[in-house]
């Protein structure tokens, strides 16, 4: 499952994830990812987006076997397996007419992830159909990059491993 | 052993309730989400305010977001001045205001476009119509 880089996010910093930057693919940097939506999400229950974080942002899970039931570590690169980044969404973003600060990364995966319990430890599903993952982050001028939201997205129909619409969507395109 | 989620958060869990279906609001992408079942869902963007969100695998819609939510409350703000006062706001309300506001970018679309557009604002106000928000959870609060 793992590609050639072989970089693991650490399981003791869960809110610290590493990615390349938009402007410079070589780059790898330090994210955080917003404590306010990932609180939002827990307080909500809504398992579905904390195992999309844990298994598709973060990457360094254990999963219930699909055969034995135990648990088994599964690591996936987590954000450093985007293959493709844009800069900037074409819709307004709070006070800001666009939100020209927010980078989406995008990957390809066969699974997606649910986090039934409290346990640590992920249920491993296919991912859903015809669709890429696809993260935000924040790249604010003076500040430090956040990570503020994720989810898949319908996959464009003359290029599946780009979302649906990219052109519209997102202002550039910063590396495929 | 410390928990993944004790590691998301190191100074105390927040309250953990059972899912239910729920409109959130989410601050830093200013986005008014309303999620009917807990699944990966896919995201489908129709304009620059709405996005509506499939199953999965199925063709049924489980949610829907509102993007620009600030704007689009302002902006409901200022023609109903009612909806910063009430304790709940209709969800479909910030959907009307979406649809005129989006309507920019399909000007220059063909008909099968804008009818698609069209069906999935349909279905999106068939999902939401019963759904309000706390007013303490819009963003002027937030």
């Amino acid at each position: 499952m793992l590609g050639p880089i072989h970089r693991l996010n650490d399981r003791g910093t869960a809110l610290v994830i590493q990615a390349a930057h938009p402007d410079d693919r070589a780059r790898i940097v330090s994210i955080r990812a917003s404590s306010e939506t990932l609180r939002s999400m827990v307080s909500d229950r809504w398992n579905s987006k904390i195992g999309e974080y844990v298994g598709l942002v973060h990457g360094n899970l254990r999963i219930t076997s699909e055969t034995t039931l135990e648990p088994i570590d599964a690591p996936t690169q987590g954000l450093l397996a985007a293959h493709a980044c844009f800069m900037g969404v074409r819709r307004p973003v709070g006070k800001s007419p666009s939100g020209d600060r927010i980078a989406v990364y995008v990957i390809q995966a066969p699974y997606t992830y649910q986090f039934p319990d409290r346990s640590g430890v992920a249920v491993r599903t296919a991912a859903p159909a015809r669709s890429v993952f696809t993260v935000e982050a924040d790249f604010p001028e003076d500040g430090e990059a956040e990570i503020v939201f994720w989810e898949w997205v319908l996959a464009a129909s003359d290029d599946a491993t780009l979302p649906e619409n990219h052109d519209a969507r997102y202002v550039r395109r910063c590396w495929l | 052993m410390k928990t993944l989620v004790d590691r998301l958060f190191p100074d105390g869990r927040p309250e953990v309730a059972e899912f239910r279906p729920m409109a959130r609001y989410f601050g830093p992408i200013d986005a008014m989400i309303y999620v009917r079942d807990d699944v990966s869902y896919r995201a489908d963007r129709v304009d620059p305010f709405l996005t509506v969100l499939w199953h999965p695998t199925e063709d049924r819609l489980v949610g829907v977001k509102l993007k620009g939510f600030r704007f689009l409350f302002e902006r409901l703000s200022a023609v109903a001045p009612e909806v910063s006062t009430n304790d709940f706001l209709p969800l479909v309300k910030a959907l009307e205001i979406a649809l005129a506001a989006g309507v920019g970018e399909v000007l220059t679309d063909g008909l099968e476009k804008k009818l698609q557009r069209d069906r999935k604002y349909e279905q999106a106000r068939q999902l939401i119509r019963d759904v309000s928000v706390p007013n303490r959870d819009l963003p002027q609060a937030a």
